[in-house]
Parts: structure tokens; C-alpha cells; sequence
């Protein structure tokens, strides 16, 4: 091992631990080949995480009391129309479109919100 | 700065080049396990890790732009990968799971001799655990010490600043120092 301990240095001497590098190199390389040839368990975890994140998501979205059908409709209005509708005032108008109305915003800020909107009067 | 010889089997390995690979391998497994050993203090878990690297470089062969790059990469994607084991070795641990034993023979067989030098060694991860030296400590502690890399090389292969490797050094001798001073010299 290579040390001196009253200068604070400490280190493995891995030479003296009998590794045949030789062998280990071969190993590798071998096991590297053997693994291109065979589907790969990543992909296949890879593809059951996205499917899982995917199905979380719409999960999310769709949940009942979330964002409704209408919802949806007005989203689109609001994505198209968005430069016209100031950043502050668009999340209030999406919560009273989420039906969380009693939360103390008007049933009108939200008819409000989407007439400023060019986009959402197609809609409408 | 650069490795041309590296760069020209990296050429080689993307172009479909097994022995090239395998020269790839040779130049860098060194530095690889003994970083990964500095890390996790195991043998068994610096073979597989380190095997683990060089497996994803494998794959990832056909992607590589800058060969030069490679060393770094492969030293940094075993730290990584040995990081994320831990971590799984410690959820197996809680919920009582036997580890699943590596595929295909153990390419480690230490020799007889070599089992005074792994006590040794367990010395050492024993002294570095009681200093509490953090993992990077560890590894440029090795790679400084065992290794002979200077700091610009340390700092190169782990994606850090040529100061921050001097610091974790000094940070970790200096802890080692006080370890020493607190057992009067005396082991």
C-alpha cells in the first residue's frame, strides 16, 4: 500500500492486489460483443418507463375535478390567442375553468378572460 | 493534451474494430477500477462496475465525437454507476433482498499473495472511512497518490476544475493528518 500516514497520504496499491489486466481486458471486451448481439434490457425498461410516464400524465390531466373537456377546448383558445391575454390574468380564468368556481373567482371572469381572447371567440 | 494512440483506437473501435476495443480497454481499466475501488473499497463491486463502463462506451461507440473525451467519460460513467448501486445496494438492504449474483465467471482471482495486500487495502478504506473522506476525496486521493495523475489529468477525467481536485486532496489530507494526530501515531 502506498502510505505515508503522518503526511496524510493514502492510497490502494492495486498492483500488489493480483489483477490480471490482461485477462480482465479480454473479459471486457468479450462481454461488450456478447452484449451488442442481445436486446438490450435497457431499451426494454426504458420503453416501460415512458409508456408509465406517458399513462401518468394523461392520468393527471384527465382526472375528474383537473382540466375538463371544455377545458381542453378553451387551452387551445388560450394557446393561440396567448399574446393577447396578460400572463396574470390567464391562470385565474383557467382555474374557474377547472369548476373550482366557489374558490371566490366569478363564473364571468372566465367568460371574460376568453371574449379578450381572439382565438377563444372562434370557440365560442 | 489528449491521448493520439486513445484517439486512434477509438477511431478504429467505431469503425467495427474488436482488438481496438480491447486496446481501449487496456489503456483505460486501470484508472477506471482503481477509481471505483477508491469509492466503494470492494473489489468485486470495482470488477463490475468497472466491466459496467466500458459495456455502455461499448455501446455508445458509434455517438462519440471527440475521442479524446473517452477517458474521462468512461472514469465518470463508473463513478456513476457505482453512485447509483450503492444507492440500490442500500434500498435492497432495507427491504431485505439478496443481491442477484453477477452473469459469467468472476474475472478477479486474486492470488494467494494478493490476500495480504486486499488486508492492506481493507486498512486503508478503513482509515479513509474514519477520516471521513467524502467519495471524490477518495478518488483523487487515488488517483493522486496511486496513480501519480497530476491534478490537471484528476481534474480532466472527473469533469472538475484542476483547483477543485487540489482541494479535495488537501481537504483529504488533511483530514487523514488529523486522524493520524489523534491516535498519537500509535496503530
Amino acid at each position: 500500500m502506498i502510505m505515508d500516514r503522518k503526511e496524510g497520504r493514502m492510497s490502494i496499491d492495486v498492483d500488489r492486489l493480483g489483477v490480471d489486466w490482461d485477462r480482465q481486458a479480454q473479459l471486457i471486451a468479450s462481454r461488450a460483443g456478447e452484449r451488442r448481439h442481445r436486446p438490450s434490457r435497457n431499451v426494454a425498461l426504458a420503453a416501460a418507463a415512458s409508456l408509465a410516464a406517458a399513462a401518468t400524465i394523461l392520468l393527471v390531466l384527465m382526472w375528474p375535478g383537473g382540466r375538463t373537456y371544455e377545458g381542453w377546448q378553451d387551452m387551445d383558445a388560450f394557446m393561440r390567442g396567448a399574446e393577447s391575454v396578460s400572463t396574470d390574468y390567464v391562470p385565474e380564468g383557467l382555474y374557474v375553468l377547472n369548476g373550482f368556481d366557489e374558490s371566490g373567482y366569478e363564473e364571468s371572469s372566465m367568460m371574460e378572460f376568453i371574449i379578450h381572447d381572439e382565438g377563444a371567440k372562434e370557440d365560442l | 493534451m489528449g491521448d493520439p494512440k486513445l484517439s486512434d483506437l477509438v477511431r478504429s473501435a467505431q469503425g467495427g474494430d474488436g482488438a481496438a476495443f480491447e486496446g481501449i480497454v487496456r489503456a483505460l481499466q486501470r484508472r477506471v477500477f482503481q477509481a471505483v475501488l477508491a469509492m466503494t473499497g470492494s473489489m468485486e463491486e470495482a470488477d463490475e462496475v468497472t466491466q459496467e463502463a466500458f459495456i455502455r462506451l461499448y455501446e455508445r461507440l458509434g455517438s462519440i465525437r471527440e475521442p479524446r473525451a473517452v477517458s474521462g467519460w468512461v472514469v465518470r460513467t463508473a463513478l456513476n454507476v457505482a453512485r447509483s448501486r450503492k444507492r440500490f445496494a442500500k434500498i435492497r438492504g432495507w427491504l431485505g433482498a439478496a443481491r442477484k449474483a453477477p452473469e459469467g465467471e468472476p474475472s478477479l482471482c486474486p492470488s494467494p499473495e494478493s490476500q495480504a495486500a486486499l488486508h492492506e487495502m481493507g486498512a486503508i478504506v478503513e482509515a479513509w472511512s474514519e477520516a471521513r473522506l467524502s467519495d471524490a476525496q477518495r478518488v483523487v486521493m487515488q488517483l493522486r497518490v496511486g496513480e501519480q495523475m497530476t491534478f490537471e489529468e484528476i481534474a480532466r477525467e472527473l469533469g472538475i476544475s484542476a483547483s477543485a481536485a487540489k482541494a479535495h486532496f488537501a481537504r483529504a489530507r488533511d483530514k487523514l493528518r488529523a486522524m493520524e494526530a489523534r491516535h498519537g501515531g500509535v496503530r
